[in-house]
């Protein structure tokens, strides 16, 4: 078809271009202290994540021309926020004005309303925003986890979020037999990980589905058992690998992460919960925050400062298990013979709820050191464990984003079609069908993107990649879920309104497993500016 | 004139109604020759005979209650080579298909069930059939042998048509493959006094508006007053509210009264495959959305808590 | 001493899927996604329920008689557990009828080798409900058809049936035949592992010669019945719907004396 070609050159002119500019400019500002010069730097690496996700929508398809038609959406619109960002700011970025002229007529092309039309029109009829491109395994997958999630979760989402309940325990329990907290553990440890092409992708196709049923009382859960898995994994002692791996993958021994503080939160290198060695034991005091699903937990994952020396900086950091009962609700405590206690409250928020997440203080605890993990030689590693944890973990997030923008599409299709205003379906109008053309584009790139990162984590590198991803889609979600509820009318105000709880919930993406602007400015400029 | 065998479906001699319309059906394409089997067979023979049956081959040996299926197959296959038929006709309930399908594959015939209708064509009977819950309409005939037909309840209006109903014994000697299948133990249910489901004129059903066991009752009140049977959704029977036997969808009975009332049921296509070629159809639904308003006659948007309850008391006043 | 199950599974369009009829009057399946029948997946579960409480060694084998899709069917059934799988395919079986569809699925079966054949009970696209007792005749072993509960030792599977005027307790030599049920227990959600071990399983491809069947017993042209005309039912024309404001019940009553229900 004439058109299909032609979007698609023109689509990958337009990616060609805005390639060329991420780089001139990334090369340009390779000089400057992003840590000073934010703001050009900010834009950068957010309009580099754009680049990079339009750019896999393009190779993510067959050439059929719904995907053209999504790919040069995507693409315009991408081109169109780039020259937002640059105007007045050219000199600053490195690139002259007159670069994005070349793409004119594609850009226009793909900012078309008639375009966006024909593409509103097929997502109107199949709430998909494109063809998923799915090997039969992946299917597979994804319908057994969307079936999961229809028949146990969906029923009981608003009920947890409204009431702030626990998760049940049939969820974790389903989930556990189906084997989602072994993901990452090897099989010889009782986890389903043999370093399979596929695993990665399996993990974002069932975050994805149980993501779309709700981002806290499912699509989050097998994010931690991920981390510490890893870290366990990577760096544990193999008594402690038998130890702690088999009931994680399980789905025995449920975990929670306590690193963040109150004072420290992105700058995590900072810490200041103190380990220190007393015999056999390493005694632990201090205050983490946002430690989410620590009260169900059996095992918490704690990043303290066992080397009092803090010029050393990150290099004093070493992590330990603690082990803990389970515990339901908002607050809990415990105590030892000899006086040692863990406390933990539930902070209130807007959104994300079913997990719970914790303030968790800490006062004279002990742990033994042969939790400590790698023991002796674990000594100071905690921070690099951590860290490694934290590709698998951005991709996880991105591909909880992917779910909660799903949902809100889908809704916003449903809803847009029923309701009448002025005579007319919702879906009717042009604006309506402007809006969704381009949701269902950015899930698209988003969905492509996190795709190619999995396959590039897999293959030993894609952090940049995870980093972008984790970007984009956190934001994305924001905008997708506003404009689905925006759609909605006043309903969309309403608790009783699903979309509600979707526009609170994507709120934290952005906030949450790296935020916004520090992973702009601190992992991918700088990533982009190296090289 | 070619005769048509029809199965007896009754209990204890008491005959139910699906098998006087399959006494109609057959009319239309022969006289009706009918098998009774088991206990109380003979006592099948009056309300037969007034439907237009001219024989009643009855056989009651123990077979047929205490092992399953075949005996009964080859009761039927015994009538079949005593009788020669056009046709022979069974009603569409679980049993009855099996018997039917295993009789025509040992005959070498074609078999239809579910039909809805029949007719008497140019080159055999023509059976209607309705499929894909209830989209589509087809006819069909048996090509090869005498068709073997199986038709659902409520497809046809009884008639009256007095016929000799002479009473012979049917000679059947069972093969060992008759006691394969060994009934080894049976607790009747006990009777609600309301018509069964499938065979019912009028089905009331609750769904998961009713929200609870204990809020049937009202259903339960609304059917009595009309003498209807009582039907439930799937999500009302998986809550534990109401008996899976009385569950009307595509996992549940199959239904077709002249009419069905539904309340508080959404209408989603699980429920609607199994009613919806009822005649006239009635919903009560808070929700003016859920698409059984797409299939109903008339429909109430409002809370069933008040409309069921003034409804029956309504019904009840106009009777007097 | 060891046990051989095979389990029958169908392919089936999506009941929220458009169905309609090609232009041969076959079901047109193209269009439209299928999946496992919901009801065989409840046959799966009881034969591996059965497997797992069986003294000896179990194996089962899930069959299917359908299109290239079908293995999707197989599939599933490998992920949640079972061991082998056949799929019978060929384009001779297009249009095939109940009676063709047992032969097929009665030859498959005896090829295979099999203690116990367990059946769902109707598939959800065609409501026959009558292939599993063809098959029961054409093997010739004892049908126990419609259980809720089932259970298999010593040579003899015996099962709980609950019919609408009574609770049934059957009993059946093996060889034999069962169909089961959605009353009969949950169908287990495919593992992680089950997915990725499903890969490795056996799936066996057979067609018509494998089976000795000839190309004319089975197909529209060897279908002992024929479908003269499909028509789609024309749409129901909209009915009244009316708010209640108080009286919503006392109007409905009016319309069923209108219509002489009262």
């Amino acid at each position: 078809m004439l058109h299909t070609s032609t979007n698609l050159t023109s689509a990958q002119s337009i990616v060609d271009v805005l390639q060329a500019v991420i780089e001139k400019s990334a090369a340009h500002i390779a000089s400057w202290a992003t840590d000073e010069d934010q703001t050009v730097a900010y834009d950068l690496a957010s309009m580099s994540s754009a680049v990079a996700a339009a750019a896999e929508l393009l190779r993510h398809g067959t050439g059929e021309e719904a995907e053209a038609d999504l790919a040069l959406v995507y693409a315009a619109d991408v081109a169109a926020d780039l020259s937002g960002r640059l105007t007045g700011r050219e000199a600053l970025w490195g690139v002259a004005p007159t670069e994005l002229a070349g793409i004119a007529d594609q850009v226009a092309a793909g900012r078309d309303p008639a375009l966006l039309d024909r593409v509103a029109e097929r997502v109107l009829a199949s709430s998909e925003a494109g063809p998923r491109h799915l090997s039969e395994d992946l299917q597979l997958v994804r319908s057994t986890f969307r079936k999961f999630a229809e028949d146990r979760i969906l029923p009981v989402a608003e009920r947890i979020h409204r009431e702030d309940e626990d998760i049940p325990a049939e969820i974790i329990e389903g989930l556990a037999e189906m084997g989602c907290f072994g993901l990452s553990i090897p099989a010889e440890y009782g986890g389903s990980a043999e370093g399979g092409a596929d695993e990665l992708l399996s993990m974002v196709v069932v975050t994805e589905e149980l993501s779309q049923a709700s981002l806290g009382a499912a699509g989050s859960l097998i994010t931690r058992p991920e981390i510490i898995g890893t870290a366990i994994a990577r760096g544990g002692t193999e008594e402690q690998k038998q130890r702690w791996l088999p009931g994680i993958a399980a789905g025995e021994k449920l975990c929670g992460v306590a690193v963040t503080e109150p004072d420290y939160g992105s700058d995590v290198a900072g810490v200041t919960t103190r380990a220190v060695r007393d015999g056999d034991d390493w005694v632990l005091t201090g205050v983490k925050t946002w430690c989410t699903f620590a009260g169900r937990a059996n095992y918490l994952l704690v990043l303290a400062r066992t080397n009092e020396d803090r010029t050393v900086g990150h290099r004093g950091l070493s992590l330990f298990v603690v082990e803990k009962p389970s515990f339901p609700g908002h607050e809990w405590s415990m105590a030892q013979e000899g006086g040692g206690t863990i406390e933990g409250r539930a902070i209130r928020t807007l959104g994300y709820r079913g997990m719970h997440s914790y303030e968790v203080r800490f006062d004279r605890w002990r742990v033994p050191a042969t939790d400590l993990i790698g023991m002796d030689d674990g000594l100071g590693r905690g921070f690099y464990l951590q860290m490694q944890a934290f590709a698998n973990a951005r991709l996880q997030t991105a591909a909880r984003a992917v779910g909660v923008m799903q949902s809100a599409l889908g809704l916003a299709v449903d809803y847009t079609r029923e309701r009448s205003v002025f005579g007319r379906p919702l879906a009717g109008y042009q604006l309506t069908r402007v809006k969704i053309a381009r949701m269902a584009a950015l899930v698209a790139a988003c969905r492509a993107f996190a795709f190619s990162a999995a396959r590039a984590v897999t293959a030993n590198g894609g952090q940049l990649e995870a980093s972008q991803v984790k970007q984009l889609a956190c934001r994305a979600a924001e905008w997708v879920t506003r404009e689905a509820q925006q759609l909605h009318g006043g309903y969309g105000y309403a608790e009783e309104y699903t979309v509600s709880r979707l526009f609170v919930d994507a709120r934290v993406l952005s906030i949450f497993e790296g935020a916004d602007e520090v992973l702009a400015l601190r992992v991918i400029a700088r990533q982009l500016t190296k090289a | 004139m070619a005769e048509v065998l029809v199965y007896v479906d009754h209990v204890d001699g008491a005959v139910r109604k699906p098998t006087l319309e399959l006494l109609t059906l057959a009319r239309r394409i022969g006289e009706p020759v009918a098998v009774a089997l088991g206990a109380g067979a003979a006592d099948t023979a009056a309300a037969l005979a007034e439907h237009g049956a001219v024989k009643v081959l009855t056989d009651d040996a123990s077979e047929y209650a205490e092992y399953l299926v075949v005996p009964k197959v080859e009761a039927l296959q015994a009538a079949y080579e005593a009788v020669s038929p056009a046709a022979v006709l069974v009603p569409s309930s679980a049993e009855g298909k099996e018997i039917a399908a295993r009789l025509a594959l040992r005959i070498g015939s074609g078999v239809i069930t579910d039909a809805v209708d029949l007719e008497a064509g140019d080159e055999g009977p023509v059976a209607t059939q309705s499929v894909f819950a209830a989209s589509f309409t087809t006819k069909s005939r048996v090509v090869k042998g005498i068709p073997v037909i199986t038709v659902k309840p409520n497809s046809v209006a009884v008639g009256a048509a007095p016929a000799a109903g002479a009473v012979e014994a049917l000679a059947v000697s069972f093969s060992e493959m008759a006691t394969g299948t060994k009934l080894t133990a049976r607790t009747p249910r006990e009777s609600t006094g309301r018509p069964e489901l499938t065979e019912a004129a009028i089905v009331v059903s609750g769904g998961r508006g009713v929200n609870g066991a204990e809020n049937f009752p009202i259903i339960e009140a609304l059917a009595d007053s009309l003498g209807a049977a009582v039907g439930a959704s799937r999500a009302a029977v998986d809550a534990g509210w109401y008996p899976h036997t009385n569950q009307v969808g595509q996992t549940g009975k199959s239904v077709s009264p002249q009419l069905y009332i539904a309340n508080g049921i959404s209408g989603a296509i699980q429920h609607r495959a199994g009613m919806q070629t009822s005649k006239t159809i009635v919903a009560v639904n808070k929700d003016a959305e859920a698409p059984i308003f797409e299939l109903v006659d008339y429909g109430v948007v409002g809370d069933l808590f008040d409309v069921v309850p003034q409804l029956t008391e309504e019904i009840n006043t106009r009777k007097g | 001493m060891s046990l051989r199950i095979v389990v029958t599974v169908k392919y089936v369009p999506d009941a929220t899927g458009d169905r309609h009829f090609a232009d041969d009057l076959t079901v047109d399946r193209d269009d439209v996604d299928g999946l496992l029948s919901e009801l065989d997946e409840y046959a799966v579960e009881q034969a591996l329920q059965i497997s797992e409480n069986f003294d000896d060694d179990v194996e089962v084998t899930v069959l299917t008689v359908g299109p290239e899709d079908a293995k999707d069917a197989l599939r599933k059934a490998l992920s949640m557990g079972a061991d082998k799988a056949i799929h019978v395919e060929d384009d001779d079986l297009h249009g095939t009828d109940a009676i063709g569809t047992s032969l097929v699925l009665a030859k498959a079966i005896e090829k295979a080798g099999f203690d116990l054949v367990v059946s769902g009970m109707a598939s959800t696209d065609g409501t026959g409900g009558i292939v599993p007792a063809l098959v029961a005749e054409r093997l010739g072993v004892p049908q126990v058809t419609l259980l809720s509960e089932v259970s298999v030792g010593d040579g003899v599977v015996t099962g709980r049936r609950d019919g609408d005027a009574a609770t049934e307790q059957l009993e059946a030599q093996l060889p034999a035949l069962i169909s089961v049920t959605d009353r009969s227990g949950e169908a287990r959600y495919p593992s992680f592992k089950g997915i990725m071990a499903a890969k490795k399983k056996p799936l066996e491809a057979w067609d018509l010669s494998d089976l000795d069947i000839a190309a004319d017993e089975v197909g529209l042209e060897g279908a002992w019945t024929k479908v003269e005309a499909a028509a789609a039912r024309p749409a129901r024309t909209a009915g009244t719907i009316v708010k209640d404001e108080g009286d919503g019940g006392k109007q409905l009553a009016a319309f069923l004396a209108e219509r002489k229900f009262i």
